[in-house]
């Protein structure tokens, strides 16, 4: 949910009367849910960060424009979620979803030591992650890739953020029976994919 | 809800009990049947373990939110300040045009001039060049200290430097690693990065002894003959590998959270190279925890 509609609103109006310092405010605003939107489509914080970087870029360029008929967190996230998409088939065509690693799993014999590659980019988790943490992060990861892109989307704004379904259905222009069925159906696909790797 | 012909109550649709999840209640009388249907309160009961477990993937620790808004601010003043053409400048085509031939000479110019130095290089020759160069790259990678000068505050110590302050600039590149031995000249967009004979970097880590336990796995996976010694809280890695084992190791540091804040190639988001793969680098390594707070 959009932490201070009447707050923003304000910040719009000054931006738009020439003071272009309070993107700066915008920014500490929502850097951390345009990322966590951005990291639950892509899986790699690197990624992530730099699609909200490109996000707020384009914001910055196309506020004075803005007109206001949805609040500024509905245009950012649809930014980022266009964003995001275009560096997913990016990085598919590419094959940059390789991760370079120096230590690739030399087998999976269980031996937790061989099989712990050093993981994509996380520096919200560090060294002391433990590996049973990645593990279900990577399969939860890994679980999403194979939603597709529009389900994908739908339960990162809905599960993410708790955003009404009136909020999801303008951030990604459908209707909102259809944020319903997509809720439901990337659920049980979800659901059922977990289940089969032992998350759920 | 739905009764049969016998009059028994049917369970509810997965997508009614999904809606009915996130407090939208369409269907009359389906909490009732779902308090006495034990399938449906299981079907529930996943999809609020799924809802945990997304959330638990997105969730970002507190102490790491001002680092992780400050590396986005960065990464926005950056770009919006060196990139104005990527971002929708209406430029007009003719001055794309010409922007983009002068760029063009301008890398054949200086690979050919590079091309003429390198056994100077290689010599390990002191080479203005090459020093300007490596300035323009420190530069681009704003390391901020607590005078704010972008220079490191040294201790004088020869095994140890004291950093304060630091805001590490953003990293992150997932491109394969290139090296410009097999690469036309005009084909990249970016000049290729040199990477010195000898390279010394310091990292900051959140803890010295995970931090040992993980360069020693590195060191064990990878067969680099890296040598490591803990002196107190500082850990010195010193050894020699080539030029793509080094890339690796930086970008393995960096994925292992490690914090690189010596302005000095390679860098985890530098990918396109100077020179072949496999030539020797003599590399020491600093690995500290940061002292100061910002």
């Amino acid at each position: 949910m959009s932490l201070n509609k009447e707050g923003d609103r304000e910040l719009v109006a000054e931006f738009k009367n020439g003071n272009t310092k309070v993107f700066d405010e915008l920014m500490s605003r929502y850097s951390v849910r345009l990322y966590q939107t951005a990291y639950g489509l892509l899986s790699n914080h690197h990624d992530a960060e730099e699609v909200v970087q490109d996000t707020f870029v384009r914001a910055f360029r196309g506020l004075k424009q803005f007109r206001g008929d949805s609040n500024i967190e509905t245009w950012l996230q649809r930014i980022t979620i266009n964003l995001a998409r275009n560096k997913y088939h990016w990085n598919r065509r590419r094959g940059a979803g390789v991760n370079i690693s120096l230590f690739q799993a030399s087998s999976g014999l269980g031996d937790s030591e061989q099989e712990e590659e050093i993981p994509l980019p996380d520096k919200t988790l560090g060294p002391e992650r433990t590996v049973q943490g990645a593990e279900t992060e990577k399969k939860i990861a890994e679980s999403f890739e194979e939603l597709p892109e529009s389900l994908r989307e739908t339960m990162i704004l809905r599960h993410v953020h708790d955003m009404p379904y009136e909020e999801i259905s303008k951030i990604l222009k459908c209707k909102i029976g259809t944020v319903k069925s997509r809720l439901a159906r990337g659920r049980e696909m979800l659901k059922k994919v977990l289940k089969r790797s032992g998350v759920l | 809800m739905k009764l049969n012909e016998n009059n028994l109550k049917q369970c509810p649709t997965f997508e009614e009990i999904s809606t009915y999840f996130d407090g939208i209640n369409e269907v009359p009388g389906i909490d009732l049947h779902i308090e006495e249907c034990a399938a449906c309160r299981k079907t529930l009961q996943d999809i609020a373990e799924l809802d945990a477990a997304i959330k638990a993937r997105a969730n970002i620790p507190q102490e790491d939110i001002p680092q992780l808004t400050a590396r986005i601010k960065d990464g926005f003043y950056r770009k919006n300040e060196l990139e104005p053409a990527k971002y929708g400048m209406p430029f007009p085509r003719v001055v794309l045009h010409l922007a983009a031939a002068l760029a063009i000479c301008s890398a054949v110019v200086y690979v050919a001039v590079q091309g003429l130095t390198d056994d100077m290089r290689s010599a390990n020759i002191a080479d203005p060049a090459q020093d300007a160069v490596a300035a323009s790259q420190i530069d681009k990678f704003p390391y901020y200290t607590s005078n704010g000068s972008g220079v490191l505050n040294s201790n004088g110590s020869e095994n140890s430097v004291e950093v304060e302050n630091l805001i590490p600039a953003n990293y992150g590149s997932s491109e394969p690693v290139m090296f410009n031995g097999g690469v036309q000249a005009g084909a990249q967009k970016i000049n290729p990065v040199i990477i010195r004979p000898k390279v010394d970097h310091v990292w900051v880590v959140k803890n010295i002894s995970k931090a040992d336990d993980t360069l020693k796995r590195m060191i064990k996976n990878s067969g680099t003959p890296l040598q490591l010694r803990q002196d107190g809280s500082v850990i010195t890695m010193q050894g020699r590998l080539n030029k793509l084992e080094l890339v690796k190791l930086v970008r393995a540091c960096s994925n292992a959270g490690f914090e690189l804040v010596s302005p000095v190639a390679p860098q985890p988001e530098q990918h396109y190279f100077k020179g072949n793969s496999g030539e020797p680098v003599n590399y020491q390594a600093q690995f500290l925890v940061n002292k100061g707070s910002r």
